[in-house]
């Protein structure tokens, strides 16, 4: 595993959108494989509008974002063969069961998957078997959380993005999806992880990223994040920083 | 990666509740419309045959020229087959029509005021309807075209509101394009899977509609009726694929499946309820005519006025002449007026057909009727029949006439020879003639189908999924 390779590289990103308001404020970041970066914020940072410019679904105003040295507004198609992405509030289609959600997302990923393998990711993800046949309509959060990162790790890519995944979890639900994370930085993906959890990201991060009016206002890596006290960092940063989607000139 | 798209289409379809209850509703009226019409063309059948065979004893009793002339000639067109699916003008050219036996229009020997009905510009009087049940009027039985044109386009707008809005509200769209998959397969692969979902059950439905007239004795699918009835349901399908793509082309225009299911459904009355109701009001202002009663009224009183100058007249000589004129002038002013009128409405009935050719709606009924062989031509065509065996009728009259001139003997002791009267040419359109009558409606429908898709196109490749 060569966990020097850069997965994701964002290079003097700046998104202005056409109300004025300006979301991303010249961003630069490299994620590496086997690494988890967690991107902390307040509401308004800019985390989602970093996480749709890297998915190619906003155009960024100036500057670069590469997936796996592919330039993802340039050659979006290629780019997203590299990313899996797991949203924040994972709907799915609730009248198909986990299986049928599964089956539909991995094919059109371009993947052939054996049944063994669909069940066997579905309880590494934690999902019991008996919720596989299950509708997804009467599926609680959590599960629905745990089938979005199944098809994530179905879809087998470098990368991995996921927004705010353990919000709404239970604490149980919390560990679980922690150690699914480990699991697949292990593999040697590198995630990226916008969250308001600071206690979580500090425990699964190798690096985390304080975003504040659309830049990292600070970035501290394992290392630091023994020494110093992450909540009270994160509470001067976002205190002395508020935009909340103001526009900034 | 586009047989995958429309395999989920289909099978998200296929478990919703929408479905269960589309395709009920599909078979009930599709299958039920068509036994309930093809009921309706079994009495009409039996009602023709029975008149037809009454009209020609009636014929037959005749032997004198005032019978003649009493009881004019009753003719019956064939009801339509195809009235079946698409009911159309049927109504009206079902019905019997009487050729007045004192029809002036070409009478040398009337002197008297005109005789027939005023309501009747043509000398053609249409007998009553054979729908005598006025509860049937009130109910009408809903043809095949009509369950399409008002049931299937709503339910293809319901099936296609959401397509886009409602995945982005799940955020399924989202998580489809973060694959490498283009829009426009998305796209393609939506259209295709939601319109299978709802024309398989629809085209299932027909066949078995079709397999229960089939095996009705009085109704037959030989010679071109066959072709015409798969005609029939292609341009069905390509109309339910029309207002599948209009609740496609709102829901690329919105980001709430709500906001794009109220837009459908305004289109849908716009097109479905206004366009083709509006336009008919439109074409009469635009060219407007006078009614025949207010043409024979105004013949009526030319020749009044023509009558006071005759008797006014001081020398016999003088008065034989006005009277002479009369009998030339006012069947000549009569046929004016009718050919006049008849062209004016000629150009009413363009006018409001163009106009409400905007709307797929108008169409489809255009179209459909027309290659049903019920549609506006094919009234036109036995209209201008009717009017050619009046002139028959009038001709033969003649004959009848000239054989009087040659025994002078009381008018009431005239013996006419009943084989002599005409018959009547029920020459319906054939299918090439149909096709090319519903021509300009299927390309407007396909235009339509070429520009819906289009639009949906460009929105959905600039489409905001976040």
């Amino acid at each position: 595993m060569d966990n020097s390779k850069v997965l994701l590289r964002i290079k003097e990103l700046v998104k202005r959108y056409d109300n004025g308001i300006l979301a991303v404020d010249k961003l630069n970041l490299d994620i590496h494989a086997g690494e988890i970066f967690c991107m902390l914020g307040a509401n308004g940072a800019g985390k989602t509008s970093t996480l749709m410019l890297v998915l190619g679904f906003t155009d960024p105003t100036s500057g670069t974002v590469e997936i796996c040295d592919i330039n993802v507004h340039k050659d979006p198609l290629s780019a997203k063969k590299h990313v899996a992405y797991v949203s924040e509030n994972v709907q799915l289609y609730g009248n198909f069961t986990a299986r049928q959600n599964l089956d539909f997302f991995t094919k059109l990923a371009g993947r052939k998957v054996s049944d063994d393998e669909y069940s066997r990711v579905l309880l590494r993800t934690g999902l019991a078997e008996e919720a596989h046949k299950r509708r997804v309509k009467g599926f609680s959060k959590g599960m629905r959380q745990r089938l979005g990162i199944a098809i994530a790790i179905l879809k087998d890519t470098d990368l991995i993005l996921l927004d705010e995944p353990t919000s709404g979890l239970d604490p149980k639900g919390g560990m679980e999806f922690l150690r699914i994370l480990d699991e697949l930085r292990q593999e040697g993906k590198g995630i990226l992880m916008t969250t308001h959890d600071i206690f979580r990201a500090k425990d699964i991060a190798d690096r985390i990223g304080i975003m504040s009016s659309g830049n990292l206002v600070r970035v501290i890596d394992r290392k630091e994040l023994e020494h110093e006290d992450l909540e009270k960092l994160y509470l001067k940063y976002i205190s002395s920083n508020i935009t909340h989607g103001k526009v900034v000139k | 990666m586009l047989y995958t798209i429309i395999r989920k289409e289909i099978l998200l379809n296929l478990v919703s509740f929408r479905f269960m209850v589309s395709t009920a509703l599909l078979a009930l009226l599709v299958i039920g419309s068509m036994q309930m019409m093809a009921v309706n063309y079994s009495r009409r059948l039996d009602d023709f045959s029975t008149s037809v065979e009454m009209h020609e004893d009636d014929i037959k009793k005749i032997s004198t020229r005032p019978e003649f002339e009493a009881f004019g000639v009753t003719k019956d067109p064939r009801p339509a087959m195809l009235g079946i699916f698409a009911i159309g003008l049927e109504k009206q050219m079902s019905r019997s029509f009487m050729i007045p036996g004192m029809s002036m229009l070409s009478d040398e020997d009337r002197n008297a005021p005109m005789m027939y009905s005023a309501s009747k510009l043509m000398g053609i009087m249409p007998e009553g309807s054979k729908y005598s049940n006025p509860i049937f009027t009130l109910f009408m039985a809903p043809d095949f075209v009509y369950v399409v044109n008002i049931v299937l386009s709503l339910l293809a707008l319901l099936y296609s509101f959401d397509t886009i809005s409602g995945e982005k509200e799940d955020q399924t769209l989202k998580l489809m394009l973060t694959n490498a998959v283009p829009r426009d397969i998305i796209l393609v692969g939506k259209w295709i899977g939601g319109t299978l979902s709802i024309i398989v059950p629809f085209i299932a439905s027909f066949m078995i509609g079709i397999l229960l007239v089939w095996i009705r004795p009085d109704v037959s699918f030989a010679d071109e009726a066959g072709t015409r009835v798969v005609l029939i349901m292609a341009v069905a399908t390509l109309y339910i694929c029309i207002f599948f793509l209009i609740g496609m082309v709102f829901s690329t225009f919105t980001a709430q499946a709500s906001t794009s299911l109220i837009l459908s459904i305004f289109a849908w009355v716009i097109f479905v309820l206004v366009i083709p109701n509006l336009a008919p009001v439109i074409a009469r202002q635009v060219v407007p005519l006078k009614t025949p009663d207010q043409i024979l009224r105004e013949v009526d009183r030319l020749e009044d006025q023509m009558q006071r100058d005759a008797r006014n007249k001081k020398s016999d000589a003088d008065k034989r002449a006005a009277s002479r004129k009369i009998k030339e002038e006012i069947p000549k002013k009569v046929r004016s007026l009718e050919d006049r009128w008849l062209r004016g409405l000629d150009k009413q009935i363009k006018l409001a057909m163009n106009i409400a050719r905007i709307s797929p709606s108008a169409n489809y009924l255009f179209a459909s009727s027309a290659i049903a062989g019920t549609g506006v031509e094919d009234y036109l065509q036995l209209r201008d029949e009717a009017l050619r065996y009046r002139a028959d009728v009038s001709e033969a009259r003649k004959k009848f006439l000239k054989s009087d001139k040659s025994k002078p003997i009381p008018m009431l002791y005239i013996k006419i020879n009943t084989d002599k009267v005409p018959s009547f040419r029920d020459k319906k359109l054939a299918i090439d003639a149909s096709i090319s009558n519903a021509i300009w409606d299927i390309g407007m429908l396909l235009t339509y189908l070429i520009v819906l898709f289009l639009l949906a196109f460009v929105k959905f490749l600039n489409y905001d999924v976040k």
